[in-house]
């Protein structure tokens, strides 16, 4: 038996998951600390060990795809020239490239802007403005703003008239420029995916490599896509199987909502916002953890939570875990908290995540009804996944939960089947397609197969 | 379906419309009614009655429409045109709609205040007397009757004195000058519809005229059918008025138009339909080319009437209507010409194959229904049900014409066609736009090329729902070289900007009609200047005017466009001149 090892360096903990070539049939799991301080490869070597160790049958081992979040993950600075035009375009396909994006600089760019890139200092800049044929001396004038700001992976995805001349600025300076094709080459049309493929590439090819996780050449071969982009693939291996799904990945510091969907328009009658709905998408809300960010959840949740629980123990509870980022839940009560905080976690990521309907109206005109993000309401599936809620036994509960609070101008999804990565293979679901789609597909619906499934409509 | 919340759209404490119903049907119970002149000559208590009965007996019916310039030259005109008829040796029309004066939509002690306009008002009861007993033709107290805050008024008069057939359904979507208040106009408007369910059994009749409201302006005749089932739903399910469904004015083609008619029938059971308006869009200055327009158009609507019985009455449209308001002398020409095509129309319908009719009739009956049920189950879901018309009717209002249809239309859903939906049936307005595309397509192509359009980065965008006038200005700017963003309809300045500034736009083109020229383009020059664009020529073309307090009106803005910066070409043939004679930037912004 040939085994597939796909490893998830995380921030805390490096994941190990074997998976039978061929079958897509799931051998082990096993997880060990993550080794960022000394070299990455300690940790992947000893996780592998336990997944070995004590299997009835051996197993040869076979490729290795990884991904890795450690060391902070990718950094990524999206540049644009309207805020909710080629801005919001290009944090978009940052964040489906699996990127933190934290900061997102549009307008015509100051000193000031070039001091928060220095202060942010990304790894990688993706510079966006202008349609093809449109701006031209804003979006230089941009460049030339931000050229020698900070030595960062620069990708180029502005107007496409210009972008060699803008490649050409920001290179001056020193620093790997590449030019890709512009997110979005005309008004009503975006295109993120060469942006996304960039970003990741630049990653692997590059970040990791400044990152001084190891010397080892097989981490620098394998590692081939931060762990949120590899969710993201699992998330797009799903909706080819389920016609369109949602997964919810609640973890100690942010929620991160993945969905794939065909058609994520709200139909006719209904104004989409500036830019389309992309079909598929990665949000990330890093206000809304469980253990980092738990008292941002009690406060951003307050009423909901504080009428549920005692406000005074539920404080405490937050404070405790907010220091603790390895707490784990073993009482009853203590997984009361957790599934009262990732209720709320899957709750306000969920509706910021999917688009709200508007319905406005003034004197004389005839009222116009829009939604502000994509019309999630049709989808089939959503799983929840993320390593405190995978063990809860209440975590089809929390996600109905979530759901049912909704109010009925959300357009999050309303009836769906809902499915728990009880496994907490997702991840590697979606290294494992980079190798064999068919097999990642197997194992995907194979874990979720063995979940409850529950479906609870949304109270309207 | 779409599951969205339209509670907001309500205004608070909306009067439960059913109260407003029973008052109106408490009033109709007691109303006094005399016969009209055409009545009694005819021996029957209604138009209604009359129809019946002639269908059967295979006796056409004719309508006219008739509003001059007062009452009086009205009232003359009537009788000119009775006397005409007998002197040509042809039946008189049958009834006339009275084009009223806008004044009358207002309730009667409000109506002297109001600006006088042009058409016939009815002030005393001798003027409404002399409606129904000047001369045996059976009017129908059409525009501005049943529609707006007068509705009540109206309605009363016009039972007291005869009248059978009252409109109009689809006015209720109109406003009127120096009225603002919705919930009062829709109280109206029920307690009128109330009335005349107090008096349906005695064969009165609530009648609409389906271009007058939505429809006028939908993509898919599937859609008119849909919402004709609607408008039925409410005056007969809710309110308990007999309905007639009168429409027709915005077709030319007699196919789509034989079986749009006969589905209409079919959705109003049989019960005979007020008129059926004669084509208006498909005459030209060519006025004596008119009368191919009108008698083909008039012969398939007898052809329709004599093969099935509808009993309908349809209306010779004037030859020279486009062109001005006709002379009595015009309207009965067409009148004459209508009863000559009587014998034509007995020779000729029993020879007609109907099945393709038939057909396209049952094609347009399902996307009526897929309307109609995509409309009751967005209104149950959205909060507003289906029992109270004052909701039901208020909510369908505050959406607009064309939100109605994006949301209940009968066609699949298909981004790749306006409005989202790939229509059952194009209506011929659509068809005639892009004719009319093709034409100003076909006249670009023989000028000589210029140059100075080739590459301009225009932005072109409407401020309202207007997509045709839009779609104009997008193909042609197109054809003639220049570097086209087109932003589409309802936009707001700020976001016209926004657009501008990622296209660098040399010209922003924004066409409107919905009152807001003025206040619309000093947002949008704002903007523009704020955002460092303030070279950004703005065009603007459409309806150039506001609606301003004070003024009960709205008022043409062109001259103070004029000042803000902001050109208004007369046409799109002037719009591509302007924009190649203006200087171009040496380099973009």
């Amino acid at each position: 038996m040939t085994a597939a090892v796909l490893a998830d360096f995380g921030s805390t903990f490096t994941k190990i998951t074997l998976v039978e070539l061929g079958s897509g049939r799931l051998i082990s799991t096993a997880q060990s600390p993550t080794t960022a301080t000394s070299d990455v490869m300690l940790g992947f070597h000893a996780a592998l060990r336990q997944a070995t160790a004590g299997l009835e049958t051996p197993v040869e081992i076979g490729p290795k795809r990884a991904a890795s979040s450690a060391a902070g993950g990718l950094r990524v600075a999206a540049v644009g020239l309207i805020e909710d035009l080629t801005a919001a375009v290009a944090r978009q396909a940052a964040l489906n490239a699996g990127a933190k994006v934290g900061l997102v600089l549009h307008g015509n760019l100051t000193t000031e802007d070039r001091q928060a890139l220095r202060d942010y200092d990304p790894e990688v800049i993706l510079f966006c403005g202008g349609t093809d044929g449109g701006q031209e001396q804003r979006v230089l004038a941009n460049a030339t703003a931000i050229a020698d700001a900070v030595d960062a992976h620069v990708i180029v995805a502005c107007n496409t008239r210009i972008a060699e001349a803008v490649a050409a600025v920001l290179s001056a300076a020193g620093g790997h420029v590449e030019v890709v094709t512009n997110v979005m080459p005309r008004i009503g049309a975006v295109d993120i995916e060469p942006a996304r493929a960039a970003i990741s590439e630049a990653f692997v090819r590059h970040v990791i490599r400044g990152k001084g996780l190891t010397e080892a050449p097989e981490f620098f071969r394998d590692v081939i896509m931060p762990t949120p982009e590899a969710v993201l693939q699992a998330t797009r291996l799903l909706a080819e199987i389920n016609g369109g799904v949602a997964i919810l990945d609640i973890g100690g510091a942010t929620t991160d909502v993945h969905t794939v969907t065909k058609n994520p328009g709200s139909g006719p009658g209904i104004e989409g916002p500036l830019v389309p709905v992309l079909p598929v998408l990665r949000s990330v809300q890093g206000d809304l953890g469980l253990r980092s960010n738990a008292i941002s959840v009690l406060e951003t949740d307050n009423e909901w939570l504080n009428e549920r629980n005692d406000p005074g123990t539920l404080r405490e509870a937050a404070e405790m875990r907010s220091e603790t980022p390895d707490f784990t839940a073993r009482t009853p009560s203590e997984w009361q908290v957790d599934e009262a905080l990732a209720t709320s976690c899957a709750h306000h990521a969920l509706r910021r995540h999917c688009g709200t309907l508007l319905v406005t109206s003034s004197p004389g005109r005839p009222a116009r009804i829009s939604a502000d993000g994509p019309d999630l309401r049709e989808l089939p599936l959503l799983v929840g996944t993320g390593g405190i809620l995978v063990r809860s036994p209440q975590a089809e509960s929390v996600l109905s939960e979530a759901i049912s609070r909704c109010e009925s101008r959300s357009l999050v999804p309303r009836r769906p089947r809902i499915a728990i990565d009880r496994d907490y293979i997702l991840a590697a679901a979606g290294l494992l397609a980079d190798i064999d789609r068919d097999a990642a597909a197997r194992l995907a619906r194979h874990a979720l197969a063995g979940s409850e499934n529950t479906r609870r409509p949304l109270q309207t | 379906m779409t599951d969205i919340d339209l509670r907001s759209l309500l205004p608070d404490g909306l009067p439960d419309g059913r109260e407003a119903v029973e008052e109106g049907k408490a009033i109709g119970r007691k109303l006094d009614r005399a016969p009209s002149m055409y009545l009694e000559e005819k021996g029957f208590r209604s138009e209604m009655q009359y129809r019946l009965h002639a269908r059967e007996q295979g006796i056409p019916s004719t309508c006219m429409n008739i509003g001059l310039a007062t009452w009086a030259e009205t009232r003359e005109a009537m009788g000119l045109i009775y006397e005409d008829a007998l002197r040509r040796g042809v039946r008189p029309p049958d009834r006339f709609n009275l084009l009223a004066e806008r004044r009358m939509g207002l309730p009667k002690e409000l109506r002297a205040s109001a600006p006088q306009e042009t058409g016939p008002a009815l002030w005393t009861e001798q003027d409404w007397w002399e409606l129904t007993h000047t001369v045996p033709m059976q009017p129908e107290s059409a525009d501005n009757s049943i529609g707006g805050p007068g509705s009540l008024d109206n309605v009363v008069d016009a039972l007291s004195v005869g009248v059978t057939y009252v409109g109009t359904f689809s006015q209720y979507s109109w406003r009127w000058p120096y009225w603002d208040d919705e919930v009062a106009q829709t109280m109206a408007f029920l307690k009128a519809v109330g009335v005349l369910a107090g008096v349906r059994s005695e064969g009165v009749c609530f009648d609409t005229y389906l271009e007058d409201g939505y429809p006028g302006v939908f993509r898919d005749y599937a859609n008119y059918v849909g919402w004709a089932m609607l408008e039925r739903f409410i005056a007969r399910d809710l309110c308990g008025a007999e309905f007639s469904i009168s429409w027709g004015g915005l077709t030319t083609d007699p196919v789509t138009k034989s079986a749009l008619t006969l589905a209409l029938n079919d959705v109003n059971e049989g019960v005979p339909n007020a008129f059926v308006q004669g084509d208006t869009i498909g005459n030209t200055s060519d006025i004596e080319g008119n009368f191919a327009v009108m008698s083909s158009d008039v012969l398939f609507m007898k052809l329709l009437d004599r093969k099935y019985r509808l009993g309908g009455a349809p209306i010779a449209v004037p030859v020279t209507e486009t062109e001005r308001i006709p002379t009595w002398q015009e309207v009965s020409a067409v009148q004459a010409v209508s009863r000559r095509l009587d014998p034509y129309a007995e020779m000729v319908a029993p020879t007609i194959d109907w099945a393709h009719i038939e057909a396209l009739r049952d094609t347009l009956l399902a996307g009526g229904r897929r309307f109609f049920e995509n409309a009751k189950t967005t209104l149950r879901a959205a909060g507003i049900g289906l029992e109270d018309p004052a909701r039901v009717l208020f909510v369908l209002r505050r959406l607009g014409a064309h939100a109605c249809e994006e949301l209940f239309g009968a066609g699949d859903v298909d981004p790749a066609y306006p409005g989202g939906r790939r229509p059952v049936l194009e209506t011929d307005l659509v068809r005639q736009t892009m004719r009319e595309r093709t034409r100003l397509l076909a006249n670009l192509s023989v000028r000589e090329e210029d140059p100075r359009l080739i590459g301009r980065k225009v932005v072109v965008s409407s401020t309202d729902v207007h997509e045709f006038a839009e779609f104009l200005l997008v193909s042609t700017l197109e054809a003639v070289g220049a570097d086209v963003t087109d932003f589409g309809i309802n936009r707001d300045p700020e976001d016209i900007v926004k657009v501008a500034v990622e296209t660098a736009a040399e010209a922003v083109v924004v066409t409107t009609h919905n009152g807001v020229a003025r206040s619309f383009a000093t947002k949008l020059s704002d903007e523009l200047r704020k955002a460092g664009m303030a070279e950004t020529k703005i065009y603007m073309g459409g309806v150039l005017n506001e609606d301003v307090d004070g003024s009960e009106i709205p008022i043409d803005v062109r001259g103070d466009l004029a000042r803000i910066g902001v050109s208004t070409p007369g046409g799109i043939e002037q719009l591509i001149g302007e924009i190649g004679a203006h200087e171009r930037r040496a380099a973009p912004a």
